[in-house]
């Protein structure tokens, strides 16, 4: 090549050294994307998510479905108001940290048919009608064998609720309470499986929590980059704001049919909606509600305080608010025409948050 | 070829297996190799063909047009020189193409989900499939006695998927490709003529058990799709591989002998018992625990067959993985399964009847299944991943299926020639997959369905055929909504 002169070079010196600096600054710029080498895509990510974010939310569903078995044993024990209270309540309680693991529904949740075991809706009333009148002994290995719309939280759901929430306890039958207690048992049973299969080896297999906190290590052909599971991490959010604005709303609205509603008796569905909401916070904040970020989490890899950070945040936000705007319960907000502005609008908001993971984030996690 | 109607009598239950006859003609591609060419068919009804692995088979009634072989004689090649010896040893090859085709048209007056409270809800929708084109070719070495029988399917006309254990990735399940519909080898086999009377086959070949082993073409049976009770317990249209020995007693018994590979007890469901144990989802077919297969027939009164069939084989060890195991102390753990597998033998028996007499036409099954330790075959299901594309409900210790038949031919009736079928027919399906459970295993009427179909079925010379019913669908409760079905089909067998 031919080198340029050196009165040249050095009459251009100036001016390199002013185009150096402009490209460094541009390199630091917010809006854009980090340089080979300063990836924020590393282990600490995946490790951050998993140990900070998956297993704790996992540890707290299998503490709260205990906490919910023990419940419905003292009511099938010695019913009382009291005790059917405490049921509901210790049901409601659980369903924050399931609804809030929903922005994860990947490896063993998925693989194991966990998901569907546990949270099957709407519930099969012929057929829980059915075991209700046999004389089958109902035990949690009968429950276990049950269909998935005859079991889990719903059934579970219908039979301490009722519609509404206005069961009261001299509703409940000694047939009920016994499937009370035997769905309960199964929950709990379930739950443990489930963060164990996160936090425990299993079946010849690590716990999933190694598996993903090894992303891109050799023999780790699940993900074979930290890339592979960072997208899986964006991907599980996507889905879960796909289904929460295409299924679980869309479906009821646009069928006007309470029945496709979750959580419809103890009028919990915007809760429900809205932890699905928290659950992609967790993810993207790498910490649970109320705990103190540490390491890096996609907020990072997206630049804290960014134009795009900002978005993300604004956006979770507006969903949430947007949901909260909606009356409950949400059966019948479906067919009010007031609500119905507000639902489409909750929609919308949501949608907005899925297209911006899906357009804006997806794209930083590529090598 | 697995045994076809020509067994039976009557000219409608017939199977004509060839229309189409073809001459040969020999003929040279440019590197000299033997080129069969398209060929004219033939206007005289030929004889037909004789069958190598039915012995003895009725003639059939109506003397339909039969095949002519395509013959190919490689020793006949001029170039390059054969030696003499190779020359000799070489007989006359005679192919045989057959092939049926089925499209349907469905009207159903319920939604999709079937689990919905109440049953499937009320809709109006319309189907559409091409259903099936299978091709057959066999080859024969008449002089020898020997025949090589293939049998091709393309379902849905589409393409189909493989799944492979990639066991360098801990164990998990790959699928190649997804795409709607299967391409299938349903048999593929190799037979051999023992005797006037006997047959040996080693391959693929179809389970001698209930009635679609034998009549599993659209001009077999009368309704638009084959019997629900059947195809809702074991698979549909049953092919495995091992060796089978047939029997013809000069008086009419016949008598079939079967080893095969087992079924894979990860398949089995709630809703299709033993269907989903067929071994489709790997390139190779587990046989560590086989099957036998007996079936007798009496076919020694004119038009009518009737007889039984009984299968047994373990399904543990065709599980994908040694998963379904024993738990012992001081287990060697160099050794897979060293305390033992859990046996889960499926039995199958059944008794099965066909009628072929004058205008009359019928059938009948009655079919019994048990599976030995269902319950800790269910409980290791509930575990398996998705990955692997199985169902995971809890399977039944015991199933029922149940279907008859029956037609009658007015096609002379209302003046139409000997050469069409016209047959009014009633059927009655009942498939019951949660038959007599165990006691920890609610007895869910969902799956005790009963279908009763009224119809009528056409075909000109057992070639070109079109079909109408209407079925109703009840399930095993009042509190499920009952669901229609419409269905035409049509499509062609030759």
């Amino acid at each position: 090549m031919k080198r340029i002169s050196l009165p040249l070079r050095l009459a251009l010196a100036p001016a390199l050294l002013t185009g150096s600096l402009l490209v460094t600054a541009c390199g630091d710029d917010d809006s854009s994307p980090p340089a080979d080498g300063d990836s924020k895509v590393t282990t600490e990510l995946v490790v951050t998510f998993a140990d900070k974010v998956v297993v704790p939310t996992y540890a707290r569903l299998a503490t709260r479905l205990t906490e919910l078995d023990a419940a419905c044993a003292a009511l099938a024990a010695a019913p009382s108001a009291d005790k059917l209270t405490a049921a509901k309540a210790a049901w409601r309680a659980a369903r924050i940290p399931w609804e809030q693991s929903e922005g994860f529904l990947f490896g063993p949740v998925d693989s194991f048919g966990y998901d569907p075991a546990l949270d099957s809706w709407p519930v099969s009333h012929t057929e829980l009608d059915a075991v209700l009148a046999n004389n089958d002994a109902l035990t949690q290995q009968y429950v276990s064998n049950l269909k998935n719309e005859q079991k889990g939280f719903h059934t579970l759901e219908y039979l301490i609720f009722g519609d509404g929430g206005t069961k009261t306890v001299a509703q409940l039958t000694p047939r009920q309470l016994e499937y009370v207690t035997a769905l309960s048992a199964e929950l709990k049973a379930v739950g443990q499986l489930l963060h164990g299969a996160w936090a425990q080896a299993h079946d010849g297999n690590p716990p999933f929590r190694d598996t993903l906190a090894t992303a891109g290590q050799s023999g780790n052909s699940a993900y074979p980059s930290v890339e592979a599971a960072a997208q899986e991490m964006v991907g599980g959010i996507t889905t879960i704001l796909d289904e929460v604005a295409n299924g679980k709303i869309a479906e009821p609205y646009d069928t006007k049919d309470p029945d496709v509603v979750e959580s419809q008796f103890a009028y919990n569905s915007l809760e429900d909606f809205t932890n699905n909401i928290r659950s992609v916070e967790n993810a993207y904040l790498g910490h649970l509600q109320g705990e103190a970020k540490t390491g890096t989490s996609l907020q990072d890899v997206v630049g804290v305080d960014t134009a795009l950070d900002a978005k993300i945040r604004q956006q979770i936000a507006g969903s949430i608010s947007a949901l909260a705007a909606v009356r409950e319960p949400f059966r019948e907000s479906i067919n009010d025409n007031t609500e119905r502005p507000k639902i489409v609008a909750a929609q919308e908001a949501i949608r907005t948050l899925h297209d911006t993971f899906q357009g804006e984030v997806l794209p930083l996690l590529s090598k | 070829m697995r045994p076809r109607s020509c067994l039976v009598s009557s000219s409608f239950l017939l199977c004509s297996t060839l229309l189409l006859s073809t001459t040969v003609a020999r003929a040279q591609d440019v590197a000299g190799a033997p080129v069969v060419s398209a060929a004219q068919p033939s206007d005289s009804p030929v004889a037909q063909a004789p069958s190598v692995e039915e012995p003895a088979t009725p003639a059939p009634a109506e003397p339909a047009p039969a095949p002519v072989p395509v013959t190919v004689e490689p020793g006949a090649r001029p170039t390059p020189p054969v030696p003499a010896a190779v020359s000799q040893a070489r007989s006359k090859i005679d192919l045989f193409v057959t092939a049926y085709g089925e499209l349907l048209f469905g009207y159903h007056n319920y939604g999709l989900n079937q689990n919905r409270t109440g049953g499937a809800q009320r809709d109006s929708r319309l189907e559409f499939d091409t259903t099936r084109f299978v091709l057959e070719m066999k080859g024969m070495l008449p002089d020898y006695g020997l025949e090589v029988e293939v049998e091709v399917e393309f379902e849905h006309g589409g393409t189909g998927t493989a799944m492979e254990l990639e066991y360098e990735e801990f164990g998990e399940f790959d699928q190649e490709l997804d795409k709607g519909g299967e391409i299938l080898v349903e048999e593929l086999f190799i037979s051999k003529k023992l005797g006037d009377n006997a047959a040996l086959a080693v391959g693929r070949f179809y389970v001698a058990v209930g009635t679609l082993s034998e009549f599993s073409r659209p001009t077999d049976y009368l309704g638009t799709i084959r019997d629900e009770a059947e195809t809702g317990i074991i698979p549909n249209t049953w092919d495995e591989m091992g060796v089978r020995l047939r029997y013809k007693f000069p008086w009419g018994l016949r008598l079939t002998g079967q080893l095969v590979n087992g079924l894979d007890s990860t398949g089995f469901s709630s809703q299709l018992w033993a269907v989903g144990g067929h071994q489709r989802r790997f390139e190779v077919q587990r046989a560590t625990d086989m099957a036998v297969v007996f079936r007798a027939d009496v076919t020694h009164f004119d038009g009518f067959i009737f007889g039984v069939s009984a299968y047994r084989g373990d399904t543990t060890r065709n599980r994908p993985k040694p998963d379904l195991v024993k738990s012992c102390e001081q287990a060697n753990d160099r050794e897979v399964a060293p305390c033992g597998y859990v046996s889960a033998p499926l039995t199958l028996l059944d008794v099965h009847l066909s009628v072929a007499k004058g205008p009359w036409s019928a059938k009948g099954m009655v079919m019994y299944g048990h599976l030995k330790n269902a319950d800790l075959v269910s409980q290791r299901n509930a575990r398996l991943s998705n990955l692997l594309g199985v169902i995971r409900t809890p399977v039944s210790d015991n199933a029922l299926a149940a279907w008859g038949e029956l037609g009658y031919d007015i096609a002379s009736v209302v003046g139409l020639s000997n050469s069409h079928h016209l047959l009014p027919f009633v059927r009655y399906d009942y498939v019951d997959t949660q038959y007599k459970p165990r006691a920890e295993l609610f007895d869910n009427p969902r799956f005790r369905r009963t279908v009763y179909t009224v119809g009528v079925a056409y075909n000109l010379l057992n070639t070109v055929y079109a079909k109408l019913d209407f079925g109703h669908r009840r399930m095993g409760s009042n509190a499920f909504r009952p669901e229609n079905t419409l269905r035409l089909a049509t499509g062609f067998n030759y």
